[in-house]
């Protein structure tokens, strides 16, 4: 029943993601916590998000999340956003946690987690595949990066 | 006191594993470097580099509080000593506002702030020598303070903005080298520095300093004799008496894309402005200029050129540490095996021509550097 569930949500979402011009199955969406002060993000207010250069909005300490693992979903958020790779990326922030002691995302294990941690934590941002994108409540989706 | 901070530092790890569950992710940075060149009396030979453990620690769940620490061990008179270069605790008291108490790496320049002990972090085999910490040879500038530090950061429209603001005990000069007072003031009078650094949305890894330092140095003069048993004394000529109350201005211009481009650019211009007791002041300006590319996520060749020939040789600060005019330009090239091969550890190699006041010397640097 469960896996039928699946299937009755997933099918339409590929068919939905084939059509030209509107989503594929590498996007990502970007997601956010639903008390977020804003609504909608750029990739530059992401970019400064994930290299820990912007820490608050609104007054509200804005929580990070990535993955632990250096997956498809890590590798093609950090080469897209940054157009870099996920080792220059681990490289930068340790120099961070060095120079300043910077606090480095939270990471989490899986896209389930990701989904939880978001939906838990205030000011958490977290992105994710598209398709991984099942249930919205408790969450807002901030940017989709084709 | 290099026992003290030995003792006081393992209690506080102790206390802190005994009173939480938290493991402690201990990180450290290392070298070993061989070094020659042509200058009479100066033979070529290994050394060990800085040996680098830092941490840092979340007290809460949230991260509103923090401590961090560097513990450097380094060769020293034919020996090795423990310093506790940076030790810190800091609470958020507002979203974008953090304080800290503790010791620091003082608010001046970007290397300073940048680099701090870890020569696998940097670039270059070596600091620029008049960026040299206190116990260095060639040290000029007071790299270190204790007491208290403010950061605030700040989003605008046009750039982010970061402004940092420390006050702490005065440095003075004990006899050997600047000394940031760190297990108590001297006297009464306080080291403050301040720092701002512009970072313009409209080119990312651009960034602009602004800095400040003032201290009013004091002075004691010792006396060092090796006594029947083959040991060093020292003893005290004078009581500590006035030296120079010193401003130090600074301004640096940066540029470091090490996600995209690879493009390294970093300089730093100062003028420390002393004034003796007597009111005279004397001005002296140094900087430098450090370019690098890397290549292939492997090689990064770089330059630098450092410029100290403006000195007023009156000053009463650099006459008393024996600073000496100098140019030195350099060439090398680091090569890094973490993105090739998944190993945090480089190799550099660098050639120097210095010209000082007792004649030019070309230097020649290999070092082997890791993190783990």
């Amino acid at each position: 029943m469960k896996v039928l569930s699946k299937i009755v949500v997933v099918l339409p979402l590929i068919f939905f993601l084939s059509l030209p011009g509107i989503v594929s199955a590498g996007d990502i969406a970007v997601i956010a916590n639903s008390s977020f002060p804003i609504d909608k993000v750029n990739s530059g207010y992401l970019k400064k998000v994930y290299l820990g250069k912007k820490t608050t909005e609104g007054g509200m300490k804005i929580v990070p999340v990535d993955y632990q693992d250096n997956g498809p979903v890590k590798r093609d958020f950090i080469g897209k956003l940054l157009f870099s790779t996920v080792g220059k990326y681990q490289a930068y922030w340790l120099k961070q946690i060095f120079r300043e002691g910077l606090t480095p995302p939270a990471s989490v294990q899986n896209v389930q987690r990701m989904v939880n941690r978001v939906r838990k934590t205030k000011g958490a941002i977290g992105y994710l595949y598209v398709v991984d994108l099942e249930n919205k409540q408790g969450i807002k989706v901030l940017y989709l990066m084709r | 006191m290099k026992k003290g901070y030995i003792i006081c530092l393992f209690a506080g790890l102790c206390l802190s594993w005994a009173s939480s569950a938290k493991a402690l992710e201990l990180s450290a940075f290392g070298d070993v470097t061989f070094s020659d060149s042509n200058k009479t009396g100066e033979p070529g030979g290994f050394s060990l580099g800085q040996l680098d453990f830092w941490a840092t620690q979340k007290l809460d769940q949230d991260g509103r509080f923090k401590v961090f620490f560097e513990l450097v061990v380094e060769s020293h008179d034919g020996g090795f000593v423990i310093d506790l270069e940076r030790l810190w605790v800091q609470a958020s008291i507002k979203s974008n506002w953090d304080i800290r108490a503790g010791r620091f790496h003082s608010s001046l320049g970007y290397w300073n702030r940048v680099y701090h002990h870890g020569s696998h972090m940097q670039t270059t085999v070596f600091r620029p020598l008049f960026l040299d910490f206190e116990d260095g040879s060639s040290a000029v500038l007071p790299s270190h303070i204790v007491g208290l530090m403010a950061l605030g950061h700040f989003d605008t429209s046009i750039s982010g903005v970061t402004i940092e603001f420390q006050a702490g005990n005065g440095a003075h000069h004990n006899g050997e080298e600047i000394d940031p007072n760190s297990s108590g003031d001297n006297d009464d009078a306080k080291g403050f520095a301040a720092r701002a650094l512009v970072s313009p949305h409209a080119l990312d890894g651009l960034g602009i300093g602004f800095s400040f330092n003032y201290n009013k140095l004091q002075q004691t003069l010792i006396n060092k004799d090796v006594n029947k048993d083959g040991n060093l004394d020292v003893t005290p000529l004078s009581a500590e008496r006035d030296w120079v109350d010193q401003m130090i201005y600074e301004v640096d211009l940066s540029f470091v894309d090490e996600l995209t481009t690879g493009i390294e650019l970093i300089s730093e211009y100062y003028v420390v402005d002393n004034e003796d007791p007597a009111g005279k002041s004397y001005q002296t300006t140094f900087w430098y200029v450090q370019i690098g590319k890397t290549f292939f996520d492997f090689v990064t060749p770089y330059a630098r050129y450092e410029s100290f020939e403006d000195l007023d040789p009156k000053d009463p600060y650099f006459v008393t540490l024996g600073t000496s005019e100098y140019a030195l330009g350099l060439l090398g090239a680091r090569f890094d095996f973490n993105l090739i091969m998944g190993a945090e550890t480089s190799i550099k190699i660098e050639v120097g021509a210095k010209d000082e006041p007792g004649g030019s010397s070309e230097s020649y640097a290999l070092q082997w550097t890791f993190g783990f």
